[in-house]
C-alpha cells in the first residue's frame, strides 16, 4: 500500500494514522458515538511524486489531506514530514513546515478575502512566514507560472472568473516555493471548458519533479491525467495503491472497481 | 408524431439581462432530451421558464405549447394547475427541495392526493410502491423519516419518486446528479430514465455533462450564451458535431478511456470564458472564442434545419 | 450602485438623521435663548410669542432652545452609547469565538445573564450610588446593549471563520486574532454599521426613559427625556410641553430605524462583491 522505493526519507510518512470525531448526539440524552474519519492509515509519499487520491464521499480523502497539511492532528498514529512530526512548539521548524506544505481549496470563490486585492493576497503568505526577498517580484513570477496576466495583481476577487481565481489560488500556494502542494478537487467547481486548463497546469507542475503533488479528485480521468500514482480510499482506509494507470486499467479492490464502473464517458 | 412540447422563440429576461435568447425546440412523447450547457448558458432558466418558476423580476416571452395550451401565456392560477400535474421538476439540490421540518410521507401525501382523487385514500400504498420500484429499501420506513435522515442518493430518488407520482407528461430534471456522489451517479440516472419510461413521460435532462447525455439521452440540445446552437439525435451530434462550440465541448470532455489510451500531454482547451450576461457580445455569442469566426458572425446566425438537426452557425464544420 | 437605485428607507432615514445631526451640531455653538434661563416674566407662552418659536415652559424657559440642547445631548449620548456597545459587543464576540469552544460557552452564558438583568433597575441603583449623570447613563446602557450586539456579531463571524480564505491564512501561520481583525472585521463592517444605526435609536429611547424617571440626565444638562420629565411634573401629559420632546424623539428614532433597515438591505453580503 505504500511505495517501496529505496530513498531513505519519504517526504510524507503516515503510520497508522487514525482520526476520530465525536458524532452529534443521537437524541437529547443519546450517547455520542465515535466516527472514524481515518482508520489506521499508513501511506508514504516520496519527494517529487504526483499522487492522486480517489474514493467516494466520506471515504476520508479530505481528512487525510488535512492531516498531511497540518490542519488536523491525528487521534492516533504518527505523521512525519521530512522525518519529524511537525509541532507548534518548535517555532522555527513549524514555520518551515508551513512554508513547505501548501493547499489549494475546492471552491476558488471562497479562497480569497473579498476585500483584499489579489496581489496583496499573494503577498500575505510571504509576509506571514517572514520570507526574504522582493515580494512583488515573487508574486509576479508566480502569476506568470500559472498563466495569469500581471494586471490581475491589482484586481479584486470578484473581478476574476472561477478559472482565473483558481489559478490565482495556485499562484498563492506556489509563491512560497513549497515542497508539497495539496489540491482538494481543484477543478470540480469549474466549468467543463475551464477544467482542462487547471488540470493541464497541475500536470505541468507535477511533471517538473521539483514539486510533490497530491491531488484529490472524484473524477478519475482528471486523476489519470495529472497523477502518476494513485491511492484509493474507502471508509477511512487505503484499500488500494500503486501506479494510477495500472489501477485504473485493472482495479483490484471493490472500491476501485466501483469507481471505474461508475465513470461515464462519451459513447 | 405530434410533439408534447413545442417551444418557439423563447426569450427570458429581467429587463436588463437576457438569459435565454430565441430558443425553439420540440420534445416528443417518450423522448429523452439532454439540454447541455455550461453555467450561464441559460439552460436552467429555460427549465424554470417552462415551469413558470422564474426568479422574481424575470419573465418569459414567446411560446411554449404543452399539448394544446401555451405555458407562457398562462396566468399564475392556470400554471398552478399545470405544475405537478402535467409538468414536474426534479431539482438539483435534494436537501433544499424538501421541507426539512416535514417527513417524506407528508411530501408524498400531498402529491399523490393531488394527482388523482381516488388514490388519495391509498396514498401510502401508492407511495411505497413507487419508492420500492425506484430502489429505495424499506420504503415504508423512509416515508416516516425526515429529509436530513436520508442519504443524498436516497433523497434524489425520493425527488424522482415525487415527480413520477404526479403522473406528468413531461419531467424536467435540473442537474439531478450534481450534488450526488459520482459513485451512484449512474444509479440515479438509471432510476430516473426507467421511471420516466414506465410513466410514459418525456424527459428533459438539464446538465453540463456531455457524458451523461451521451449515455442517457436520445436527443441533445446544446446551449451557449442563451442561444440554442445545435440540436439533434445524440449519436449524430456527438459523433459528427457541426457547431464549433459543440466540437470544442466534446474535446474538452476529459474521459478516462481517452486519457488512458492516448496518454495526452495537454488536454485541449477552449481559450477564454463564457461571456457574462452583462457583457454578451453582439451576434453569435461564441464568436470571440471561435477559431472559425469571421466578420459575418457579428450578426446573429439564423437557425437552419437539415435531416432532423438544427444549427445556429454561419461557419459550421 | 447608482443613487437613484437607493431605497426609500435610506433617503428618508438618511435625511432625518442628517437633519438631527445638524441641529445637534448647531446647538453646540448657538441656541436662540439660553435654555436654562428662567424668565418669570414670560411664563407659559404659546407659539411665536415674544420671539419664542415654540413658546416657554411654566417657569419661562424657551422650549425651542430646550429641544436643541436636548438634541445636542440625546444625539451625542445615543451615538456614544451605540459606539461603545458595538465595540464592546464585537470584543466579547471575538473573545468568545477566538479562544476556545469552552470560552465561547462561558462568555455567551455570562452575556445571557447580563441580558437577563433588568437595565432600568441597574440604572436606578447606579444612579443612587453615583448620582445620575451622562456617564452613568452611557455606562449602564452600553453594558445593557453589548450582549445583544455580541450575539449578532458572533453569528456573523462564525460563517466567515469557516471560509477557505480564513483556513488559508491559518495555514500560512496567521493566528486567530490576526484573522479576526484583518479578515473578519472588514467583512462584517456593514453589519456593524447597521447595528450602530439601530442602537443609536435604542439608546436615545432608553436614555429618554431613564431621564424621564429621573435617573438619567438632569438640569443644568438637558436631554429630551429631561424635558419629558419636567413636562410631566409641571404641566401634565396633554400639553405642548410634553408633545414637542415626544414628537422629536419619535421622528429621530424613526429616521434612524429607517436608515438602519435601508443600510441592511443595501449592504447585504450579496452586494459585497460576490456577484453570481
Amino acid at each position: 500500500m505504500s511505495s517501496t522505493s529505496s530513498t531513505p526519507k519519504p517526504l510524507v510518512d503516515c503510520q497508522n494514522v487514525t482520526v476520530s470525531y465525536k458524532a452529534p448526539r443521537a437524541g437529547i440524552f443519546g450517547k455520542r458515538s465515535q466516527f472514524l474519519a481515518l482508520n489506521d492509515v499508513t501511506l508514504r509519499i516520496e519527494s517529487g511524486e504526483s499522487l492522486g487520491i480517489v474514493g467516494s464521499s466520506g471515504a476520508g480523502k479530505t481528512t487525510f489531506a488535512k492531516v498531511i497539511s497540518g490542519q488536523v492532528r491525528p487521534s492516533a498514529g504518527t505523521f512525519e514530514f521530512r522525518g519529524s512530526e511537525p509541532s507548534p512548539k518548535d517555532k522555527e521548524k513549524y514555520r518551515e513546515f508551513r512554508r513547505s506544505v501548501q493547499y489549494v481549496f475546492q471552491n476558488p470563490k471562497s479562497s480569497f478575502d473579498p476585500r483584499i486585492r489579489i496581489g496583496r493576497a499573494l503577498i500575505e503568505p510571504l509576509r506571514s512566514l517572514k520570507i526574504e526577498g522582493d515580494y512583488d517580484e515573487k508574486v509576479m513570477h508566480s502569476l506568470g507560472t500559472v498563466g495569469l496576466d500581471k494586471a490581475v495583481f491589482g484586481r479584486y476577487p470578484h473581478e476574476l472568473s472561477g478559472g482565473q481565481l483558481q489559478r490565482a489560488a495556485i499562484a498563492r500556494a506556489l509563491v512560497v516555493k513549497p515542497k508539497l502542494l495539496i489540491a482538494d478537487e481543484p477543478a470540480s467547481s469549474l466549468d467543463v471548458s475551464i477544467r482542462a486548463q487547471i488540470l493541464n497546469l497541475f500536470k505541468e507542475l507535477g511533471d517538473t519533479g521539483d514539486l510533490t503533488l497530491v491531488l484529490i479528485a472524484h473524477d478519475l480521468a482528471a486523476v489519470a491525467h495529472t497523477s502518476r500514482k494513485l491511492a484509493v480510499f474507502e471508509s477511512g482506509r487505503v484499500v488500494e495503491g500503486g501506479l494510477a494507470l495500472e489501477i485504473l486499467k485493472n482495479p483490484q479492490s471493490d472500491a476501485a472497481k466501483r469507481l471505474v464502473e461508475a465513470n461515464l464517458a462519451i459513447v | 408524431m405530434k410533439p408534447i412540447l413545442q417551444v418557439r422563440d423563447l426569450w427570458v429576461s429581467n429587463g436588463r439581462l437576457t438569459a435565454v435568447r430565441g430558443v425553439s425546440l420540440d420534445v416528443f412523447p417518450g423522448q429523452k432530451l439532454g439540454l447541455v450547457g455550461e453555467s450561464g448558458a441559460g439552460k436552467s432558466m429555460f427549465g424554470l421558464a417552462i415551469m413558470d418558476l422564474l426568479p422574481f423580476g424575470w419573465a418569459a416571452k414567446g411560446s411554449a405549447i404543452l399539448g394544446d395550451t401555451d405555458l407562457v401565456a398562462m396566468s399564475e392560477k392556470e400554471h398552478c394547475e399545470v405544475r405537478g400535474r402535467r409538468v414536474a421538476m426534479v431539482f438539483q439540490d435534494s436537501l433544499s427541495a424538501l421541507d426539512p421540518m416535514k417527513r417524506i410521507g407528508w411530501h408524498f401525501r400531498r402529491i399523490v392526493s393531488r394527482a388523482s382523487a381516488d388514490q388519495a385514500a391509498r396514498w401510502q400504498d401508492v407511495s411505497v410502491e413507487i419508492l420500492t420500484h425506484l430502489g429505495v429499501e424499506n420504503a415504508a420506513a423512509a416515508l416516516r423519516k425526515y429529509p436530513h435522515q436520508l442519504s443524498g442518493g436516497q433523497r434524489q430518488r425520493i425527488l424522482i419518486g415525487m415527480a413520477v407520482a404526479t403522473k406528468s407528461e413531461l419531467i424536467i430534471a435540473d442537474e439531478p446528479t450534481t450534488s450526488v456522489d459520482t459513485a451512484i451517479q449512474r444509479n440515479v440516472l438509471d432510476t430516473l430514465t426507467a421511471a420516466t419510461k414506465k410513466l410514459g413521460a418525456s424527459l428533459i435532462l438539464v446538465t453540463h455533462d456531455l457524458a451523461l447525455v451521451s449515455n442517457y439521452c436520445d436527443t441533445v440540445a446544446v446551449m451557449y450564451g442563451g442561444h440554442l446552437v445545435e440540436s439533434g439525435p445524440t449519436s449524430e451530434v456527438l459523433g459528427k458535431s457541426r457547431h464549433p462550440y459543440t466540437g470544442a465541448l466534446i474535446n474538452s470532455n476529459i474521459s478516462l478511456p481517452r486519457v488512458m489510451e492516448q496518454q495526452v500531454k495537454t488536454l485541449p482547451v477552449i481559450p477564454g470564458t463564457m461571456p457574462s450576461l452583462e457583457s454578451m457580445p453582439t451576434g453569435c455569442a461564441f464568436r470571440l472564442r471561435c477559431d472559425r469566426a469571421s466578420s459575418v458572425c457579428e450578426e446573429i446566425p439564423p437557425v437552419t434545419t437539415s435531416d432532423g438537426r438544427t444549427l445556429r452557425c454561419w461557419n459550421p464544420k | 450602485m447608482k443613487t437613484r437605485d437607493l431605497p426609500l428607507n435610506i433617503w428618508l432615514g438618511g435625511t432625518i438623521t442628517v437633519f438631527f445631526l445638524l441641529c445637534s451640531a448647531t446647538a453646540l455653538f448657538w441656541t436662540p435663548f439660553d435654555p436654562n434661563f428662567v424668565d418669570t416674566t414670560k411664563l407659559s407662552l404659546g407659539f411665536g410669542e415674544s420671539g419664542h418659536l415654540l413658546g416657554t415652559d411654566v417657569i419661562g424657559r424657551d422650549l425651542f432652545s430646550g429641544l436643541l440642547a436636548g438634541a445636542r445631548m440625546s444625539v451625542f449620548l445615543g451615538c456614544v452609547t451605540a459606539a461603545i456597545s458595538v465595540v464592546l459587543g464585537t470584543i466579547f464576540a471575538f473573545i468568545a469565538v477566538g479562544i476556545s469552544p469552552w470560552v465561547d460557552e462561558v462568555v455567551m452564558r455570562l452575556l445571557d445573564v447580563l441580558m437577563a438583568v433588568p437595565g432600568v433597575i441597574v440604572a436606578l441603583v447606579i444612579a443612587t450610588v453615583t448620582g445620575p449623570s451622562a456617564i452613568s447613563t452611557v455606562s449602564v446602557l452600553s453594558v445593557f446593549f453589548a450582549p445583544v450586539i455580541a450575539r449578532v456579531v458572533r453569528s456573523a463571524t462564525l460563517p466567515i471563520l469557516n471560509e477557505d480564505f480564513v483556513q488559508s491564512a491559518r495555514m500560512y501561520g496567521r493566528g486567530t486574532f490576526f484573522v479576526l481583525f484583518r479578515h473578519v472585521l472588514p467583512n462584517i463592517l456593514s453589519i456593524l454599521v447597521v447595528q450602530f444605526s439601530l442602537y443609536t435609536a435604542n439608546a436615545v429611547l432608553a436614555e429618554s426613559g431613564l431621564s424621564y424617571l429621573g435617573v438619567g440626565i438632569s438640569r443644568p444638562q438637558i436631554s429630551w427625556g429631561t424635558l419629558l420629565k419636567e413636562a410631566q411634573e409641571t404641566a401634565g401629559p396633554t400639553t405642548g410641553l410634553m408633545l414637542w420632546p415626544a414628537t422629536v424623539i419619535l421622528i429621530f428614532v424613526l429616521g434612524l430605524n429607517l436608515l438602519g433597515d435601508g443600510l441592511r438591505d443595501v449592504l447585504d453580503p450579496r452586494s459585497m462583491g460576490r456577484r453570481s
